[in-house]
């Protein structure tokens, strides 16, 4: 079976199957990724496409210094960014339908719109380490490789994220 | 169950499958349009660039000179080679028909053709504006 770096070496000598190839390899991790974002089908293949067109326009000069996955990580983030901010207002209308619910017992479900509106409202290094680690529950070292920020520095934006989202989801919540 | 724990198991999703082909499928076709967007935007630019390169040749051509004359504004250009070649054979048919009145013994007729020539441009134009 050939690499990643294959395949993309091969895509930049204009093979076009080398690229459904990579595709077909990595669409489920990306598919799921932004089905629990988005909570819509629709939404996350519309997503996992312009990762995916991302990829295309960018792998013509991709430098192999790094893993294909790295590269396919950040292009995720940053989709899910811009998602996010483009429904802040979308989001902002499903907080007041729910507000109204309140959960009392300690386990009580969280809505997944509570929690990515919430999301979205975090500071930017904060928001992706949260995303990350909530989404595809990757260790810190692998997080800090991929957001170009220290191990350390990757748990203390975790832990500031968790703190205000719990401060902000208690009041629904009464967690 | 701590905190985060609860935030997982909220967003976690069950089933999650997606047709590969169909949206290989349909990459393909988001494919081609970027394609054929890049190519508008390449002759978008290029003819953007073609307009900007004549309309500079265009400009560059006038002098600065601008002559009103009668509510037009009249550009001249610096083609005065051709001018001066072409004007030649003309100018010996100015003379030619000067010399015919002369010999008629009509002062007054030869000024008049000399001023009717000077100002022909002005006076068909004036016909034609009429």
């Amino acid at each position: 079976m050939k690499t990643d770096h294959e395949l993309i070496r091969q895509f930049q000598n204009d093979d076009q199957s080398a690229f459904d190839e990579l595709v077909k390899r990595h669409l489920d991790s990306v598919y799921l990724f932004f089905l629990k974002i988005t909570r819509d089908e629709m939404d996350a293949e519309d997503l996992s496409q312009t990762v995916f067109i991302k990829c295309y326009k960018g792998l013509k000069r991709f430098r192999f210094d790094a893993e294909f996955t790295t590269y396919l990580y950040r292009a995720k983030v940053n989709t899910a960014n811009s998602y996010l901010t483009r429904n802040k207002w979308r989001n902002f209308l499903h907080l007041d339908q729910t507000k109204e619910q309140s959960h009392s017992k300690d386990d009580a479900p969280i809505s997944k719109s509570e929690i990515w509106t919430h999301v979205a409202k975090l500071p930017g290094k904060q928001r992706n380490v949260v995303m990350m680690r909530l989404n595809q529950q990757l260790p810190f070292k692998d997080i800090g490789l991929m957001l170009n920020m220290t191990e350390g520095s990757a748990k203390v934006n975790y832990h500031h994220g968790i703190v205000k989202l719990r401060e902000w989801l208690k009041d629904i919540y009464e967690l | 169950m701590n905190f985060d724990e609860k935030l997982k198991q909220a967003i976690s999703v069950d089933d999650a499958s997606i047709d590969a082909s169909r949206f290989i499928e349909k990459l393909h076709v988001a494919q081609q349009q970027l394609v054929v967007k890049r190519a508008r935007l390449n002759s978008s630019l290029a003819t953007a660039l073609f307009l900007m390169v004549f309309g500079w040749a265009s400009i560059s051509q006038l002098d600065n000179s601008v002559n009103e004359f009668d509510g037009l504004y009249v550009f001249e250009d610096d083609y005065d080679y051709y001018s001066a070649v072409d004007s030649t054979a003309y100018d010996l048919y100015i003379a030619d028909l000067a010399l015919y009145l002369l010999d008629e013994d009509d002062i007054w007729e030869v000024l008049e053709f000399f001023e009717e020539v000077e100002y022909d441009f002005e006076i068909n134009n004036k016909e034609i504006n009429l």
